[in-house]
């Protein structure tokens, strides 16, 4: 593939890398706009871990190049890369207090004295942690934490701020606040960023594109709801929320033989597919079923009550069956595991499905 | 602290433990105790309870030529000591704990090995060398040997502190910019500094103390524990008890400089 | 959990960091190997005659048998002494285990020729002991605790007691609280819990602190040399006196190789027996 080198934001081209006879990365290309933030997802031992870390320039690759507002970084040191980083447990320095941790990429730059205060005290204030700069790290609180960390990425103005699974330790509600944070922070500050994931939420909230990862490979970049809405292959379709997924073989038409006297109409457009699915919410149930392009009968499996929506099973056939998630004001009542019920989807919501490579 | 198993022990075992506890520290207490009166005694040789009190013993001690010789020359190989082991051992342990190559741990190993090889054979293996390359009496060779024995303290105590910190951090401060010795300098020595300070004052004692290495080692040049046991074994007169009461003095100061600024008492142990 | 994506790769095999290593083990091979291997190698001289003479003199295997039984004895009675005590300073309050630690760091910080000195003091036939026992009219006769076997097992006891102690201590802090609780909770009898519970978890703390002190008792040479007067032989004294005053480097690194593989096989062996009863990881 051919990159075109932009003037600024980060550009990775044929990155190759290999432990031994372990390929960990295999001819990743990835553009980060200036500005922009990306999100690296997937599972572990994906590739990720290994890309960032070539990206922060902790690892070499073995082929490839790490190009860095318009400059080529491949074998420049860490130190001098300027990129601004948040670890995944924040690796704060803990003697020394929030201000000093924050002072000290600026001190490396050998920065005036004055104007490191007023860059600590601007960032401090970016994070609203003014009033905690000499505290110690372990006098505050996990999220407080975060905060520094990140403040201490961004206050050299880096020319890319890199996040480690930063919210990993964190509970779920200042998890989604500080996501929130994090985005408005950096979109604020106009910061090229890339954000190491494994948590599909995380990445669907926080980013301008998501590169699903796994073997050593990026399986799809695309915006949250390309990533979403039109998976690129199987193993992207099934990593990224649920659905009902089936190995399928194509028929004449625009149709598709999915199991046992089972065939599927779908609107077509995939080259070689071998798999197809269906979101949940495309499901319909009975009443909004007929006049639609498939319509099955089947029974009602496991029931899950969320509250505003219900999430249910239904069975079409011994090995068959359809996943749905349905408001519930829109029902006249739960369905009751047992019952037999039609459900329909248009051949639109059929997405057809390759093997990832 | 577990309260189940304070609730759980009868009154009895209590009381034996409590017992056990005053009679085994009298036991390590007492020798300590019993040098103070004795180093105030008036009496010329050793009496007790002394007939009656003075400082004669401490200006026999701070006058004596011989006595002022020897306590020199151990400070100056103890400080000495203290330098080489600690600059040398805290490598090792971060060539040990941060290092990334095949046989480390045996490498560890061959760097323990002082403390198992008794002192005695070490003593005579190091006097034969010596004596052949004419080190005998000179002050430094003492040191280049106490260095080895000190090395294995200084390793252990900065090794344990140092597996505590986690790398990243070292990788975060270059990554913010520093270089590698900066980053070693500036995050990671500051954070496992009690551990060193406590390995130094290890180390100088380790050396002040040691009497066998010396004895082979120094010749006619003495040191401050081969002059105590000549004292012993030629003469008891009470001036050795001054020493001695200075000595634990010196150990009570360092002990206490020990916990202010290192980690604290009960790890400097072993 | 996983590790941090930054962290280094633990399975890549390279030489990082191995520069670090070089002055010290050299220094170490140099001023410590090298003379000690260069002393030993003298017992192989042309024939094996100084070996096979160390360990088939009686007077030298009388030596080494003293030696061990010192050893041993010293090893128990700090294990009698030391065991109770740990015990109780890890079920201490803090502030009252710091001052049993002062008692205990600060006999073990001080010079041991001052507590050698101490001792004569303490237990000369015209020492405080014996002044204190005939002043109470419990003996007539001063009892001599110097110059014999009895004042070298005071010393030493007293010189290795705390080796003892630290690995006890350390073990016991660590004990479950809740696993005696457990075993109390099923009805087992105080000296029941004790026997198969407490001492089982306490194992790698006893070996630990035994191998310490018998590997340092045997090779012990101050506290044999003055408190024994002479009249208590050890390998350490037999080697010292060989060198000094028969000049017999040959044989002294001979009776050197034997205390050495004594030392070792207590060592070695005992360590590999703490590493498959180590609980702890």
């Amino acid at each position: 593939m051919n990159h075109v080198q932009r003037a600024e934001g980060l550009t990775l081209t044929s990155i190759q890398k290999s432990f031994g006879a372990y390929r960990a990365l295999a001819d990743v290309n990835l553009d980060v706009g200036e500005g922009q933030l990306v999100t690296l997802l997937g599972p572990s031992g994906s590739g990720k871990t290994t890309l960032l870390n070539i990206i922060a320039g902790f690892q070499y690759a073995d082929a490839g190049i790490v190009s860095l507002a318009g400059a080529d970084i491949s074998h420049v040191a860490p130190a001098k890369r300027d990129i601004g980083m948040v670890f995944q447990n924040y690796a704060l320095f803990p003697h020394m207090s929030v201000a000093e941790n924050v002072a000290f990429p600026l001190e490396m730059r050998t920065i005036a004295r004055a104007e490191i205060k007023t860059r600590v005290h601007e960032a401090l204030t970016l994070v609203a942690l003014e009033n905690h700069a000499d505290r110690l790290p372990r006098q505050l609180s996990g999220g407080q934490q975060q905060r520094v960390a990140l403040a201490r990425a961004f206050v050299f103005q880096p020319k890319l701020m890199l996040l480690d699974e930063p919210l990993g330790a964190l509970d779920r509600k200042l998890r989604e606040q500080i996501q929130l944070e994090i985005r408005r922070l950096q979109q604020r500050l106009g910061l090229t960023t890339v954000f190491v994931t494994h948590d599909q939420e995380e990445a669907l909230i926080l980013s301008d594109q998501i590169a699903v990862m796994n073997h050593g490979k990026i399986q799809q970049l695309g915006s949250p709801v390309d990533i979403y809405a039109r998976p690129a292959n199987r193993f992207v379709a099934e990593f990224i929320g649920e659905s009902s997924l089936f190995d399928a073989t194509p028929l004449a038409g625009n149709t598709a033989r999915i199991g046992e006297g089972l065939t599927v109409v779908h609107g077509g457009g995939a080259q070689a597919w071998n798999a197809l699915m269906v979101r949940p919410e495309r499901v319909r149930p009975a009443a909004d079923a007929d006049g639609l392009a498939n319509v099955f009968e089947g029974r009602v499996g496991e029931v899950v009550y969320l509250g505003e929506s219900i999430r249910l099973r239904v069975d079409v056939s011994k090995d068959i069956s359809f996943l749905a998630r349905w408001q519930t004001h829109e029902l006249p009542g739960v369905p009751a595991p047992g019952e037999t019920m039609r459900i329909g989807f248009r051949s639109e919501d059929v997405q057809l499905l390759g093997e990832g490579s | 602290m577990t309260p189940s198993r304070t609730t759980g022990r009868s009154p009895a075992l209590n009381l034996f433990l409590v017992i056990w506890c005053a009679l085994v520290f009298g036991f390590l207490m007492a020798p300590l105790l019993i040098v103070f009166p004795i180093s105030f005694s008036s009496a010329s040789y050793l009496q007790f309870p002394p007939p009656g009190w003075s400082l004669r013993w401490y200006q026999a001690y701070l006058s004596d030529y011989a006595w002022m010789d020897a306590t020199w020359r151990s400070v100056k190989v103890a400080l000495a000591t203290t330098v080489l082991s600690t600059v040398l051992g805290t490598m090792l342990a971060f060539s040990l704990v941060r290092g990334r190559y095949p046989g480390r741990a045996a490498l560890g190993q061959v760097a323990n090995t002082p403390l198992l090889v008794p002192t005695i054979i070490y003593s005579v293996a190091v006097y034969g060398l010596f004596a052949q390359m004419r080190l005998i009496g000179q002050w430094w060779g003492i040191v280049l040997a106490h260095t080895v024995l000190a090395i294995p303290y200084v390793t252990i105590m900065v090794s344990a502190a140092l597996k505590t910190v986690d790398p990243r951090l070292e990788q975060a401060a270059i990554g913010l910019g520093a270089s590698r010795l900066t980053a070693i300098r500036r995050v990671t020595l500051p954070i496992i500094r009690p551990a060193i300070i406590s390995a130094m004052f290890l180390a100088f004692i380790s050396s002040f103390d040691e009497l066998v290495v010396a004895m082979f080692l120094g010749g006619v040049n003495m040191t401050l524990p081969k002059k105590m046991f000549d004292n012993i074994v030629n003469e008891i007169d009470p001036t050795i008890a001054a020493v001695s009461v200075l000595q634990i003095l010196l150990v009570c100061v360092c002990l206490l400089l020990a916990k202010r600024f290192g980690m604290g008492g009960q790890k400097i142990g072993v | 959990m996983r590790r941090g994506l930054f962290s280094l790769n633990l399975s890549r095999k390279t030489w990082s960091g191995i520069g670090g290593a070089v002055p010290p083990i050299l220094y170490i091979t140099l001023l410590f190997l090298l003379p000690v291997l260069i002393f030993l190698g003298g017992a192989f001289d042309d024939t094996p005659r100084h070996l096979v003479r160390s360990v088939s003199d009686p007077l030298y295997q009388r030596v080494l048998i003293d030696t061990l039984m010192l050893g041993l004895y010293v090893t128990g009675i700090c294990f009698i002494l030391g065991y109770p005590l740990a015990y109780a300073l890890s079920v201490m309050p803090p502030r009252w285990a710091l001052v049993g630690f002062a008692f205990l760091l600060l006999p073990f910080w001080t010079s041991l020729l001052v507590r050698t000195y101490a001792w004569m003091v303490l237990l000369g036939r015209n020492g405080v002991i014996n002044n204190l026992l005939m002043g109470l009219g419990l003996i007539d006769t001063p009892v001599s605790f110097l110059n014999n076997m009895s004042g070298v097992l005071i010393g030493m006891v007293h010189v290795l007691l705390p080796y003892m102690v630290f690995p006890l201590f350390d073990v016991m802090k660590r004990v479950d609280g809740s696993l005696l609780s457990a075993a109390e909770g099923l009805g087992a009898p105080g000296w029941k819990i004790f026997l198969r519970v407490y001492l089982p978890l306490t194992l790698p703390g006893i070996l630990a602190g035994s191998v310490l002190v018998f590997v340092l008792s045997i090779g012990f040479y101050i506290t044999p040399a003055l408190l024994g007067g002479g009249r208590v032989a050890t390998m350490a004294l037999m080697i010292e006196r060989q060198v000094r005053e028969f000049l017999d480097w040959d044989f002294a690194a001979a009776l050197s190789l034997v205390l050495l593989i004594c030392t070792l096989l207590v060592s070695i062996g005992l360590g590999r027996l703490l590493r498959g009863k180590e609980i702890h990881g």
